[in-house]
C-alpha cells in the first residue's frame, strides 16, 4: 500500500467502510509512515469536529413547512394512490429513450389522435377511482392560474373548463393501462420496474367497473399524470418539481434529472407547454436543457411531446 | 431509519398531514445540517429544507419505501441543495463563487485567510467556523460527498444518490478530508495537530 491508498484507507476506516483485507494492508503501511500516522490522527479530529458541528435548525422551521404543506394540500389534492406498476416499465423505456438523447427529437406538430399506434402502450382509458379532495379544493382555480400565461394560442381558454366543477365527488379519471405492446415494455429497460410490472391489468383503478363521466382535469393534475407517464419518482427519484420561465411564459413542471460531464451541465425537464393545436390535450415538453460550463451559454433540445388529453383519459407521445 | 417511519409514512401518504409533520420533526435536523453544509448559508439551509419536505409531500404516493423514508428525503435535500446553488449561479451569472472544479486538487492551491490571532485560534467556534469555511471552498463533488457522509449515509447510499461508482465516493470523501485538513492546518485553526514540513509536502498534491 502507497500512500495514496493509505489516504483512502484511513479515510474509509473512519467511516467503518474498511475491508479486513484493506485494514490489514493499512495497519501495515502506517507502522512504516509516520505522514500517514500523523495524517490518520488529523482526520480522525477533523471528523470528530465536523460531526460535532450539528447545529439546530431554526425554531420556526418546523411550522413553516408544516403550513407550506398545508397550503400545498389545499392547493391541489391530497396525496394520489399508487399508479400501476406497469407505468414505470413503460417510464423506463421512455427514459431509455431520453439517455440516448437525440434519438427522440421531434419537431412540435399537430398530434394525431393516436399516432402512437402500436409503438406505445399509450392507450388509456379513463376508470373511475374516488380521489380525495381537501374541503378547501375547488381552488382548482389557484392551480391553474400558475398555467394561464402559458396557455398558448389556444383558442379556448382551458382553465375554466379544466376546474372540476364539484371537486368534493367529482371522480377524476385515473389511468388504468390497457395492455398493448407487451413486449416492447418488457424489454431491457426496465431498471426502475418492480417485478410485478407485467404488462397486464394493474392493481390500481381497476376495481370499479362502473362508467363515469370524464372531467375536465386541471393542468397541473394532467402534468401528474404526464410525470408518472415518463417515469415519475421511480424513474426519476430525484425529480424536482418547479415552476420555471420558459418561451416567456411562466411552466410548471418537473426537472427530471441533471448529467454531468467535464464540459456541459444537461438537465432533463418536462414542462406544460400550452394546449395542443386541436385544444383536447395538453401538451408538456420533455427536453433537454444543456449548459456550456465554459461560457454558460445555453440551449434546449427537444426530445418528445407528451399529449395529455384534458380529460386525462388518453395520454400520446410523439414518438 | 426510526421504527415508526414507516408507519407514518403510510398515513402521510394517505394525507395525513400531523404524520407527516411528524416525519418532519424527526428528521428535520439532519435534512437541515445537510443543506446547511451544501449551501453553507443558515437561511438557504432553511429554504433548502423547506423545499425538501415539499417535495416529499408531493412525492409520497410514488415513495417505494424500500430504501427507507430518511435515505429518500436526504437525497431530496440534495437535489434540493443542487437545484438552489445551480439557480444562484445562474443569478450570479459571470461573477462565479470561489470554489475548486479540479477533482483531485481541493483546496491545495488556496491561500487560506489571514492567519488568525493565537487566542481566536484556541476557540472552537473559531474552528466550526474554519470548518464550514473550508466545506465552502471544496469543489461541489467533495463537498457533496463528504456532507452526505456526514448525515450518516453508507458509502452505497451516497454512490446512488449522485450517481458514482462505491470507489469513487470513497475516494471523493478521502480527498475531501484531506482538502480540509490542509486547509485547517495552513490556517492555523487545527489546534493540536501537528504541522511538521514532512507531512505537508507528502500530503499536498
Amino acid at each position: 500500500m502507497n500512500c495514496d491508498e493509505a489516504l483512502l484507507a484511513i479515510s474509509a476506516a473512519l467511516d467503518g467502510e474498511l475491508s479486513p483485507r484493506e485494514r490489514a494492508a493499512l495497519s501495515e503501511h502506517l507502522l512504516d509512515c509516520p505522514g500517514c500516522r500523523e495524517l490518520a490522527a488529523d482526520l480522525r479530529v477533523l471528523t470528530e469536529e465536523l460531526e460535532r458541528g450539528d447545529r439546530e435548525p431554526p425554531e420556526e422551521l418546523a411550522a413553516a413547512i408544516r403550513n407550506a404543506v398545508a397550503e400545498e394540500a389545499k392547493a391541489s389534492p391530497a396525496p394520489k394512490k399508487r399508479r400501476a406498476p406497469y407505468l414505470r416499465t413503460v417510464a423506463a423505456m421512455l427514459a431509455l429513450c431520453v439517455c440516448l438523447g437525440g434519438i427522440g427529437l421531434f419537431a412540435a406538430g399537430r398530434m394525431g389522435g393516436d399516432a402512437a399506434g402500436g409503438a406505445a402502450p399509450a392507450n388509456y382509458q379513463a376508470a373511475p377511482e374516488s380521489r380525495e379532495y381537501d374541503s378547501a379544493a375547488p381552488d382548482g382555480a389557484e392551480g391553474a392560474a400558475e398555467f394561464s400565461a402559458a396557455a398558448e394560442g389556444g383558442p379556448e381558454t382551458p382553465m375554466e373548463s379544466a376546474a372540476p366543477q364539484d371537486p368534493a365527488d367529482a371522480p377524476l379519471p385515473m389511468p388504468s393501462v390497457a395492455p398493448s405492446s407487451g413486449s416492447a415494455a418488457n424489454g431491457g429497460a426496465g431498471s426502475g420496474g418492480p417485478e410485478e410490472a407485467a404488462p397486464g391489468m394493474s392493481g390500481a383503478g381497476a376495481d370499479s367497473g362502473s362508467a363515469e363521466e370524464k372531467s375536465a382535469l386541471t393542468p397541473e393534475e394532467a402534468l401528474e399524470l404526464a410525470f408518472e407517464y415518463v417515469g415519475g419518482y421511480g424513474a426519476y427519484p430525484e425529480a424536482v418539481r418547479r415552476t420555471t420561465v420558459l418561451d416567456g411564459a411562466q411552466r410548471t413542471g418537473y426537472s427530471l434529472k441533471t448529467v454531468e460531464t467535464e464540459t456541459a451541465r444537461s438537465e432533463y425537464c418536462l414542462h406544460y407547454a400550452g394546449l395542443s393545436a386541436d385544444g383536447e390535450s395538453y401538451r408538456f415538453r420533455l427536453y433537454e436543457d444543456i449548459t456550456g460550463k465554459a461560457d454558460g451559454s445555453g440551449h434546449t433540445a427537444t426530445m418528445n411531446w407528451i399529449d395529455v388529453s384534458v380529460d386525462g383519459g388518453r395520454i400520446t407521445p410523439m414518438s | 431509519m426510526r421504527p415508526n417511519d414507516d408507519a407514518l409514512v403510510e398515513r402521510a401518504r394517505r394525507g395525513d398531514q400531523d404524520a407527516f409533520a411528524a416525519l418532519v420533526e424527526r428528521s428535520q435536523g439532519k435534512v437541515y445540517n445537510l443543506a446547511l453544509r451544501l449551501t453553507g448559508s443558515p437561511e438557504d439551509a432553511a429554504d433548502v429544507t423547506q423545499e425538501a419536505f415539499l417535495n416529499a409531500w408531493r412525492g409520497l404516493p410514488s415513495f417505494q419505501g424500500e430504501s427507507g423514508f430518511s435515505t429518500w428525503i436526504y437525497r431530496l435535500a440534495h437535489n434540493a441543495a443542487i437545484d438552489f446553488l445551480r439557480r444562484r449561479a445562474r443569478q450570479r451569472g459571470a461573477e462565479s463563487p470561489l470554489s475548486l472544479d479540479e477533482e483531485a486538487n481541493g483546496l491545495a492551491s488556496l491561500t487560506p485567510d489571514p492567519a488568525p490571532s493565537p487566542q481566536q485560534r484556541l476557540e472552537h467556534k473559531e474552528l466550526q467556523s474554519a470548518l464550514s469555511d473550508g466545506l465552502g471552498r471544496l469543489s461541489p463533488e467533495h463537498r457533496q460527498a463528504l456532507s452526505l457522509r456526514l448525515s450518516g449515509l453508507s458509502y452505497a447510499e451516497i454512490a446512488k444518490i449522485l450517481e458514482v461508482e462505491e470507489g469513487t465516493v470513497k475516494s471523493r470523501i478521502a480527498r475531501a478530508r484531506l482538502s480540509l485538513r490542509n486547509f485547517l492546518k495552513q490556517s492555523g485553526n487545527l489546534p493540536g495537530l501537528s504541522s511538521s514540513k514532512e507531512t505537508e509536502q507528502t500530503w499536498r498534491r
